[in-house]
């Protein structure tokens, strides 16, 4: 890397100062880009939310039904043939009826609900819920059990058992309990919080449900690293410099915490998405007839036997998903490690 | 499993056969000290029925509950006990033309009713034992009347009300008499009952299980996990709410009447709780069970059709669903907002979401197919109204709907519809919804346990607009049906017990059914008309949206033979042949 | 010492206390949720709902009911069920233990052993197409909810491939205690051990991976790299105790609510008696002593493994115990 300018110069000919090096983020930033894998996952996540977000397009225009009305007595055109959405089952003593499987069409792609909805609109709409309530309440649980975590563990004594005990309430309350207790409360008036009104199909109150459901499970890994931290050198180094505590937290400790963080975020998501569907189905957040991943999944748990599609469709989508963020958060995490750069620069 | 099980209750009969003649010497000793009661000898067994033998192998998801029989009110436990206890009149076990009106069971003949319908006088038959040992006599029944209300039976006051000091019995339970109300005399075996008020329905509840006979030394509080002794040809032995029941023969039975309590064929009967549907479709394909209680899943009704057919039983239950329209609360205040939802919703779909014309039927009226005074009659639908009702619901009419909604003024109201968590609930309530939407209302659907839904609906505090429920009739009775529904009597402010939902309470139609009741005691077919008449009226006034009404669909095992199937009792467990 | 175990004691009856007057409160506060109607039976006359309220103590004022019921649950042990009355849910819990227990400790060690032997391979391989393969594999088991899972499973091995030498040696659903026949508890339990293990695999397989990697870094490490040291065996024996420090908490966490009865849609679609099972029931009936009884059941495993799993600590990273 140094230039052999000792022989160019000379004798005292000023010598042109090497380029400043990059600065940690942009050198992470140009890390992240060249991670093949990372960009890939990238731009399928960017794909799936645009796909989500033209839902209505394509429910309007392209497979031209409605998602949210049920439809079990119509029919629809294929081939030029009238088809019914559900079909007679076909026994001698004509019990039952199956919704059409996947058609292969712009109509139906991939076939009907029990409800006989087109389960590829469904999708999409469900997309936007799903994604956006599984987000939130991944980042609200992460920052909750960051800041839980790291103070029980760097300060310890008590308010790392306050901390610790709270955890434990948490972890150990019947939350089914309490959804259906919150079910039934905001059944014809929301919930009244002081001046605020909270209906029941409000997404906030899946979100902070599902936060704080896996509070817990985040912060105690992380309080059990910031344990270990506490006494790594560079931290012992920095009290001795008389670094206020909050320095050393935000830029010591928080840092090494990051792995974590990074890798628990993706499964929060995974957990969240699927959490959804138990919260959903006690009318609490997604109201039906309005989609999510989760409740589609659950439609699709009476169809098993006969249309497994309209189960499977949903969580290959979360499996896509799911996927797709752990490989750009191995990126990230590749990316900012502060130790690996080190290694790679040496 | 089933060889294990089979073995743990081989292993107990053999135990019983040899301490038999030593326990019966106890027993005989025992009963002749206490209450003078002649010596008990086990019944001599009477030669098997051919065919009889082996264990019947049952299977049901929820549990058991309570198997107190004057209190149990799960359709379940009642399937279960009928085979275990008796009344005084009870429902003939065949079915076919003859099988409605009840006949006698523990007594010689069905009374007549005297004074108007003021008394009731039976003769208990002679040589009915308990499983236990003991003689059924007068005190028994006495002494189990008064129990129904010592026990808090939900039905004590509903059915039982009518007889002469059931008041004080209701006011102070734990020191219930009847005095006047059940008169005994031990010589005659006679029992006479005097009601205060005539009951068009007292046979009826006569052979209503809560008014089951048991031993007058059973304690008066609900008995819970412990059944106690019956006169059935079945007794139970042991009760896991959450895991299984047994029952084993009742050795001190004999038939006494075939058609009113035949003997059972299998030789032990038992029911493990906890499987869900569908695994017990799979389960009783692998001949791992013999019957289930509950209905086949949706998505195994193709399967099951086809490919086992024959196991397949498929019934008329007095069962269907209905939402309930407050009558109190707009928008539903508004007749004409009630008819047009009437008018408007699709029956046909609703006849999908429970597997199609083969299990289901739309209903347009509220009295179901099968209840006597039932006049298939449809005042909502296309080309019909309340003056000139169809005969059968044909297709909806959301021209006349969106019609009536403009001229009540309504149109744009937010309404909430409270519906079960149950799979098939939650798609009527979807298909409630959209309908609504259709004809200009702004509509949700709110979901709840159905456990819960139930009481809630009920409550006049919680301010419900549209409640969707079912309704299973306890015995075939128009006016059980109809008052205990749409009464004025029926409407309990701010309780959860208030069946009357839509809090309907028209002093006109009031009057029609009590018209129709009192002509029940003189002149049958005329009081069925009456009926039919008062079920049209309420119909013209739509305190509810009538869906469908449902048939069940069990599989059985391939071994299971002698299925007899009867409107009251469904499947007669007891006698399912196996072997 | 004592001291140490005397105060984690005292913490755990607060939390006890505090969690149960929760359950108690959300329980009450909810409308609808008021038994005596329910208990009464359908269409019950009021002078019946009026002698159940009476009799169950429902008119009672709240505290006095919450002492009632706790004397009940934890110093007379006779706490009766409202649905299934005269069934006292101390001696139900205890019979549904066993197979909870069972269900749950024969997942857990399949999980652990799996999401160990994956996380590490994927570690040591790290950016091969192992690597990524094997994490594809465990995040396919999160997205997969269990009841979907279990559905399946029975759909595979009860119904469809019954018959096939595959599956014909499966049992049907339920549960064989293992003083019956050890070979029938096995067998009937190996299914449900898969389906509950799969979602947990990919979790904690994913994260030991993280921490292995993150771990390559460590001073500790590279001094042992330096040592000379085979890469499995810095792997393994330095790598791995230090790394698990995150895999044990939530193995701690994990645990403590499955066996508490967390397990609730597994036993459910299995058909095991399990405590899951009974709370499934509990909630579905809003049937308040046996939620409770549940609840403190889970409560007390859940303060228990987290006392463990601090203890474990030490043992992992020698760091935490300087800290201390």
């Amino acid at each position: 890397m140094t230039a052999d300018c000792s022989s160019a110069s000379g004798t005292g000919v000023p010598v042109p100062a090497p380029a400043r090096p990059a600065g940690p983020w942009r050198k992470a930033g140009r890390t992240l880009l060249r991670n093949r894998s990372a960009m890939a996952a990238l731009g399928v996540l960017v794909c799936m939310t645009i796909a989500c977000l033209l839902a209505p397009l394509y429910a309007h225009d392209v497979a031209r039904v409605d998602p949210f009305t049920s439809n079990v007595a119509g029919s629809i055109m294929l081939d030029g043939h009238e088809v019914d959405i559900m079909q007679p089952n076909d026994n001698p003593l004509h019990l039952g009826l199956s919704p059409i499987g996947p058609t292969g069409h712009a109509a139906y792609l991939l076939g009907a609900d029990s409800q006989g909805r087109d389960v590829a609109a469904r999708l999409l709409y469900g997309g936007r819920n799903s994604l956006l309530i599984s987000a939130c309440a991944a980042v609200l649980c992460l920052l909750l059990a960051a800041t839980a975590g790291i103070a029980a563990g760097f300060f310890g004594g008590l308010v790392d058992t306050v901390l610790s005990r709270l955890m434990d309430i948490m972890w150990a309350v019947p939350v089914y309990l309490f959804a259906i207790s919150l079910s039934i409360v905001t059944v014809s008036q929301g919930l009244k919080l002081g001046p605020f009104v909270i209906e029941a199909d409000n997404l906030l109150i899946p979100i902070v449900i599902i936060a704080l459901v896996y509070v817990p499970y985040a912060a105690r890994p992380i309080r059990g690293r910031v344990l270990a931290l506490r006494q790594a050198e560079f931290v012992t180094a920095a009290r001795c410099l008389g670094v206020p505590r909050w320095r050393i937290v935000l830029f010591d400790i928080l840092p090494n915490v990051m792995t974590t963080l990074v890798v628990l975020g993706p499964l929060l998501m995974a957990l969240a998405l699927l959490a959804e569907s138990a919260l959903s189905f006690l009318s609490i957040g997604v109201q039906a007839p309005a989609a999510s991943w989760g409740t589609i999944i659950q439609d699709g748990e009476g169809l098993i036997y006969t249309r497994p599609m309209v189960a499977v469709a949903p969580g290959l989508a979360i499996v896509i998903v799911v996927l797709a963020l752990n490989i750009l958060g191995d990126g990230l995490r590749d990316a900012l490690d502060v130790r690996d750069a080190a290694r790679r620069s040496s | 499993m089933g060889k294990e099980y089979g073995s743990r209750l081989g292993a107990h009969g053999r135990i019983r056969r040899v301490g038999k003649t030593t326990l019966c010497a106890i027993m005989s000793i025992m009963l002749l000290a206490s209450n003078g009661v002649d010596v008990a000898s086990a019944a001599p067994a009477s030669a098997p029925l051919p065919h009889s033998g082996g264990t019947l192998r049952l299977t049901a998801q929820s549990s058991g509950g309570t198997l107190d029989p004057q209190v149990a009110y799960m359709s379940l436990t009642r399937q279960i006990e009928t085979p275990v206890y008796d009344t005084l009149l009870a429902y003939p076990k065949f079915s076919g033309p003859g099988a409605l009106p009840v006949i006698a069971n523990l007594v010689e003949q069905v009374p007549t009713p005297e004074e108007g319908g003021l008394t009731y006088r039976l003769t208990l038959r002679k040589g009915i034992r308990f499983s236990n040992g003991q003689a059924l006599g007068v005190e028994d029944v006495a002494a189990s009347f008064r129990r129904v209300f010592k026990v808090g039976s939900p039905t004590a006051g509903p059915y039982y009300s009518h007889i002469v000091g059931a008041d004080a019995c209701l006011k102070d339970p734990a020191h219930c008499t009847l005095t006047g109300g059940v008169e005994t005399d031990a010589t005659t075996r006679s029992v006479v009952f005097h009601l205060s008020t005539p009951d068009p329905d007292f046979l009826e509840h006569l052979a209503w299980g809560h008014a089951a006979i048991l031993p007058a030394s059973t304690p008066a509080h609900d008995m819970g996990n412990s059944a106690p002794p019956g006169t059935g040809p079945y007794r139970i032995t042991a009760y896991d709410p959450t895991q299984y029941l047994e029952m084993e023969r009742n050795p001190y039975f004999q038939e006494w009447a075939h058609e009113a309590q035949p003997a059972g064929y299998p030789d032990h009967i038992r029911l493990t709780f906890g499987l869900e549907p569908e695994s017990e479709v799979t389960a009783i394909e692998n001949n791992q069970y013999d019957w289930m209680y509950e209905d086949v899943p949706l998505d195994r009704l193709g399967e099951v059709g086809s490919h086992y057919a024959a196991q397949v039983q498929l019934y008329t239950l007095l069962l269907y669903y209905y939402a309930a329209l407050n009558t109190t609360l707009p928008p539903f205040n508004s007749l004409k907002a009630r008819q047009a939802l009437n008018y408007a919703v699709n029956r046909h779909a609703m006849v999908i979401y429970h597997g199609g014309p083969a299990v289901a039927v739309p209903l347009c009226q509220l009295l179901p197919e099968g209840a006597p005074a039932h006049q298939s009659s449809c005042a909502y639908t296309k080309g019909a109204s309340p003056e000139h009702p169809a005969a059968r619901w044909q297709a909806p009419d959301l021209e006349t709907a969106r019609r009536l909604v403009r001229e009540s003024g309504t149109a744009g109201q937010k309404v909430t519809i409270v519906a079960p968590l149950d799979g098939r609930y939650g798609s009527m309530a979807m298909e409630l919804r959209s309908t609504l939407a259709a004809i200009g209302y702004d509509a949700v659907v709110r979901s709840m346990t159905q456990t819960v839904q139930f009481p809630y609906v009920q409550n006049s505090d919680n301010h419900v607009q549209v409640a969707l429920t079912g309704w299973q009739a306890d015995y075939p009775s128009a006016g059980g049906i109809l008052h205990t529904l749409y009464s004025c009597e029926s409407i309990h402010p701010h309780s959860d017990n208030s069946l009357n939902m839509s809090a309907f309470c028209d002093p006109a139609i009031e009057d029609q059914m009590q018209h129709a009741a009192a002509l029940a005691l003189t002149d049958k077919p005329a009081s069925a008309q009456a009926w039919a008449a008062v079920d049209r009226a309420l119909m013209a006034q739509a305190p509810a949206v009538p869906l469908v009404q449902i048939k069940r669909v069990t599989l059985l095992s391939k071994r299971a033979r002698n299925v007899i199937v009867t409107l009251n009792d469904e499947i007669l467990l007891s006698q399912l042949q196996i072997q | 010492m004592i001291t140490a175990l005397l105060r984690r004691l005292g913490q755990t009856v607060f939390v006890l206390f505090g969690i149960s007057a929760l359950v108690f409160c959300v329980f009450f506060a909810t409308p609808g949720a008021d038994p005596t109607a329910r208990i009464a039976g359908r269409n019950a006359s009021p002078q019946t709902m009026e002698k159940v309220r009476k009799e169950y103590g429902f008119d009672r004022p709240l505290p006095v009911q919450y002492a009632t019921m706790m004397k009940k649950l934890f110093i007379t042990r006779d706490l009766a069920s409202y649905v299934d009355r005269g069934e006292l849910v101390v001696p139900e819990i205890a019979r549904a233990a066993p197979v909870t227990v069972s269900l749950v400790c024969g997942a857990a060690l399949i999980w652990v052993v799996a999401s160990i032997a994956m996380g590490t391979l994927a570690a040591a391989m790290k950016g091969s197409w192992v690597d990524r393969g094997l994490m594809m594999l465990g995040l396919i088991g999160i997205s997969m909810p269990v009841f979907w899972l279990g559905q399946v499973a029975n759909l595979i091995t009860q119904s469809r491939y019954h018959d096939t030498w595959l599956f014909s040696w499966v049992p049907g659903l339920g549960y064989v205690p293992f003083t019956e026949s050890p070979l029938g508890w096995f067998k009937a339990l190996v299914i449900p051990w898969v389906v509950l293990a799969v979602m947990f695999i990919g979790i904690y397989s994913r994260v030991l991976r993280a921490d292995l990697v993150a771990l390559a870094g460590e001073d500790f490490m590279r001094t042992a790299r330096a040592k000379g040291l085979s890469p499995t065996r810095v792997l393994l024996r330095h790598g791995l105790r230090t790394s698990m420090v995150t895999f044990v908490s939530l193995f701690g966490l994990d645990f403590a609510q499955l066996v508490g009865g967390g397990a609730l849609l597994t036993e459910v679609v299995f058909g095991l008696p399990g405590v899951g099972r009974l709370t499934y029931q509990a909630l579905t009936n809003l049937d308040l002593p046996l939620i409770m009884a549940t609840v403190m059941y889970s409560a007390v495993f859940v303060v228990l493994a987290n006392a463990v799993v601090d203890s474990v600590y030490l043992l992992l990273d020698p760091r935490v115990r300087d800290a201390r």
